[in-house]
């Protein structure tokens, strides 16, 4: 297992886990937004100071922090 | 309503239907619109309404809810386009509205407008809408993408699945409304079977705290209709809902959508100037 953080832009991975530091209201908002295992995740490109990141899932693309990347994690490919 | 309304009443006219623009005088049902940001919610509520409420593609277009009218065979229904949204679990204020209404405002039907190329993201809400009522619709929208892309849906296992009419539609272009209109009579008239009906089943232990619960909210709020679904949002230890709960606040929600419909009329004129 990756954090999502290390996943290079243009590349694909499978999320595996939602670490428990990411809890409450925050874990069920990242559920409802498609962040859970088996999803297919990519990450599509980054903000002009690198931070937040897009990524890709479900067809949507959404921004996430690295508060959030460094706790998801992904499947090594 | 006259084919002033442009391209869409040109393209999409059905014989029993009559659609009222904002003319809300006086209703049967209330239909509530909801759905996924840029699933199509917006065409949808002008096609059946002829109103041009501003539709356009990003998301987060529909701010507040906007209110239409429209009569299909012997009843007038009113329609209101709720803002999209991933979730009903209110951490942003749109949220909070699409929930509120279909929550309090204990719309007749809850139609859920969902992108037929993003089925899975789309049926996260549509559970959610399930767990707070029976009385809904699924359309599935943008089926010309959906061909397009090559996706085959078997609407026919989906509706067995949920317990609700399942209609796919290319709402831009009229197709699949007349069936859509079909749906929604069937389930603000209760002639869709009841035994059909979709129902959350929960682990035995969870199940015994609710009723629990349920009980004691039941016996504080009689007039709340949806006492499990708030049930279940205090065992997750959902903040906003025990802070309201504490505060009385929820009997006052749910009044505020007992009193005579909000006249949201002039806002939509407004947005058709806009689009003129």
């Amino acid at each position: 297992m990756a954090p999502l953080s290390n996943l290079r832009q243009g590349k694909s991975s499978v999320i595996s886990k939602i670490g428990d530091d990411i809890s409450g209201t925050q874990r069920r908002r990242l559920l409802d937004l498609g962040i859970y295992p088996g999803a297919t995740i990519t990450h599509c490109f980054n903000s002009a100071t690198g931070e937040p990141k897009a990524f890709e899932v479900l067809g949507s693309v959404i921004a996430l922090r690295k508060e959030q990347t460094d706790f998801i994690f992904t499947l090594e490919d | 309503m006259p084919s002033e309304h442009g391209l869409l009443s040109q393209t999409f006219r059905i014989r029993q239907l009559q659609k009222l623009g904002v003319n809300l005088d006086k209703w049967d049902f209330v239909v509530a619109l909801a759905g996924n940001p840029n699933t199509g919610k917006s065409t949808v509520f002008n096609s059946l309404t002829g109103l041009r409420q501003h539709t356009g593609n990003w998301p987060g277009k529909t701010v507040t809810r906007a209110e239409g009218a429209f009569s299909y065979k012997d009843n007038r229904y009113k329609i209101v386009d709720l803002p999209g949204t991933y979730s009903l679990l209110s951490t942003s204020e749109d949220e909070e509205i699409a929930r509120n209404f279909i929550l309090f405002g204990q719309p007749d039907v809850t139609l859920i407008v969902a992108d037929a190329t993003r089925l899975e993201r789309n049926l996260n809400l549509t559970l959610q809408i399930l767990e707070i009522t029976p009385n809904a619709v699924l359309c599935l929208n943008l089926m010309d993408e959906a061909k397009r892309k090559g996706i085959k849906i078997n609407e026919k296992a989906l509706q067995d699945r949920l317990g609700i009419p399942v209609i796919t539609t290319t709402a831009r272009y009229g197709d699949g409304m007349e069936a859509l209109l079909y749906a929604i009579e069937q389930v603000a008239t209760n002639a869709w079977p009841i035994q059909k009906r979709f129902k959350i089943t929960v682990p035995k232990q969870l199940e015994e705290s609710i009723l629990a619960l349920e009980t004691d909210i039941n016996a504080l709020y009689p007039d709340l209709p949806n006492s499990r679904w708030i049930a279940l949002r205090l065992l997750e230890g959902d903040e906003r809902i025990i802070h309201a709960l504490k505060n009385n606040e929820l009997s006052a929600l749910m009044k505020s959508y007992q009193q005579p419909p909000l006249d949201l009329s002039a806002e939509v004129e407004v947005l058709n100037e806009e689009t003129k």
